[in-house]
């Protein structure tokens, strides 16, 4: 799915769809949050931080008041309607270290068939390396075919516990930092809608 | 009968023959030989000893039978050229939007929207403030097509809406949606909205960015809301 349209005119803007993305989640975790907190939680500029929330203010999905900017009925149901949603479980077994960010996304399961495609996607968008879980027939799976719930029933009940459902996927990534590895698990969250 | 006594005589008249029945047969292919040019439309026929010729006799264009040849017009300076691809910029005026018949206008005084050719050499006025200062106008070309709704001064009005609700089922609303001027892109994104779908599904289904979504949502939210959606 995408969300901006990248086909204006004029200078190409500096974030993606997977920053406004990031930037909804902020807002929806927080209540209110300032532009300047919104600046030190990225890795964008002042100007680019404007910019996004020109283009959700615009849509009427925040709200700018001289405290802070917050989302709007319309864009908390909006933001949910993406069925993406960040969760916060980690593994070093399944993963390769560094910093991890794991994404949920609601009823992808059907796409993933041995997971290659989606670790690609997530290396393409400069992950050091991802694993994909899937829920399919009452079955938790590490794709193809490895059964997270009679191997790992640990880590398979930790990954129930974060609202998994079936035929969702859930995804880890591991990158260089905790900022790239939230924008590239938005990034492949989005191109797997 | 061929009198065949004489031998001489026997063979004069079969090359005749031979002769006669060579010269219908190539009247016949000479009569399939039709050339005609893609350049200027002139038909002729081809020559015996030169039947595919380089250039054409009337236009002398050396293109005259590539089938790729197409005519082009710009909308902008009126200039008309051949090309055998799609071009993207008009060769005479260097505009890019030469292929859109009109494009989006919005006057920098009064805000007012609406659709215009924008001849290079036109003028332009506001049809609201009679704004006539070309720097105080915005051009941009169309992102939803040609025939659809682009601006907030468009043909959606409540009594469409009222005719939209009206009619049965989602097929038979895009269709009257599409009847009233509405592109069926722009007719898809409103029947789905009204039937309660949410934004990012719309998108989904469509394959639409969300931009793309909400530029005509947003135009039209407040109408969709005074009627109670």
């Amino acid at each position: 799915m995408k969300i901006l349209n990248t086909a204006n005119f004029g200078p190409s803007a500096r974030y993606t769809d997977a920053h406004l993305f990031v930037i909804m989640d902020i807002l929806d975790r927080n209540h209110r949050c300032s532009r300047k907190k919104l600046v030190e939680e990225t890795d964008l500029g002042e100007g680019s931080i404007r910019g996004m929330l020109k283009v959700l203010k615009d849509w009427k999905w925040i709200e700018v008041i001289q405290s802070g900017v917050s989302l709007t009925e319309t864009g908390k149901s909006n933001f949910k309607d993406f069925g993406i949603f960040f969760v916060d479980i980690t593994n070093d077994v399944y993963g390769t270290g560094g910093y991890q960010q794991a994404i949920l996304i609601k009823g992808a399961a059907n796409d993933v068939t041995n997971g290659m495609a989606q670790r690609d996607l997530a290396i393409r968008n400069g992950a050091d390396g991802a694993s994909i879980f899937i829920i399919r027939n009452g079955k938790l799976l590490f794709p193809e075919s490895w059964d997270v719930d009679i191997n790992d029933p640990e880590f398979a009940d930790r990954i129930r516990s974060t609202g998994m459902e079936e035929g969702d996927a859930l995804m880890i990534v591991d990158s260089e930092s905790e900022w790239h590895a939230r924008l590239i698990a938005a990034a492949v969250g989005l191109a797997m809608r | 009968m061929i009198d065949e006594t004489n031998f001489h005589i026997g063979m004069k008249r079969l090359e005749k023959l031979a002769q006669s029945s060579r010269r219908d047969s190539d009247k016949v292919s000479n009569e399939r030989k039709i050339n005609v040019c893609n350049i200027c439309g002139h038909r002729w026929k081809a020559c015996l000893n030169h039947p595919h010729p380089r250039v054409c006799p009337k236009c002398r264009s050396s293109y005259w039978d590539h089938d790729d040849i197409k005519h082009y017009e710009c909308f902008r300076c009126g200039h008309k050229w051949l090309s055998a691809r799609v071009p993207v910029r008009c060769p005479s005026c260097r505009s890019r939007t030469w292929g859109t018949r009109r494009l989006n206008v919005r006057c920098k005084v009064c805000g007012a929207h609406w659709k215009d050719p924008v001849w290079v050499d036109g003028k332009m006025q506001c049809p609201e403030c009679g704004n006539d200062d070309r720097d105080g106008i915005i051009i941009s070309p169309s992102k939803m097509g040609e025939h659809g709704i682009l601006s907030r001064n468009s043909t959606l009005n409540e009594d469409l809406i009222k005719g939209m609700r009206s009619a049965n089922g989602p097929y038979f609303k895009t269709v009257f949606l599409v009847r009233n001027g509405l592109s069926s892109e722009h007719a898809g994104i409103l029947v789905r909205l009204d039937g309660g779908s949410s934004v990012t599904s719309i998108a989904s289904e469509m394959a639409l960015p969300v931009a793309d979504v909400m530029t005509v949502v947003s135009a039209y939210i407040d109408l969709f809301q005074t009627e109670g959606a």
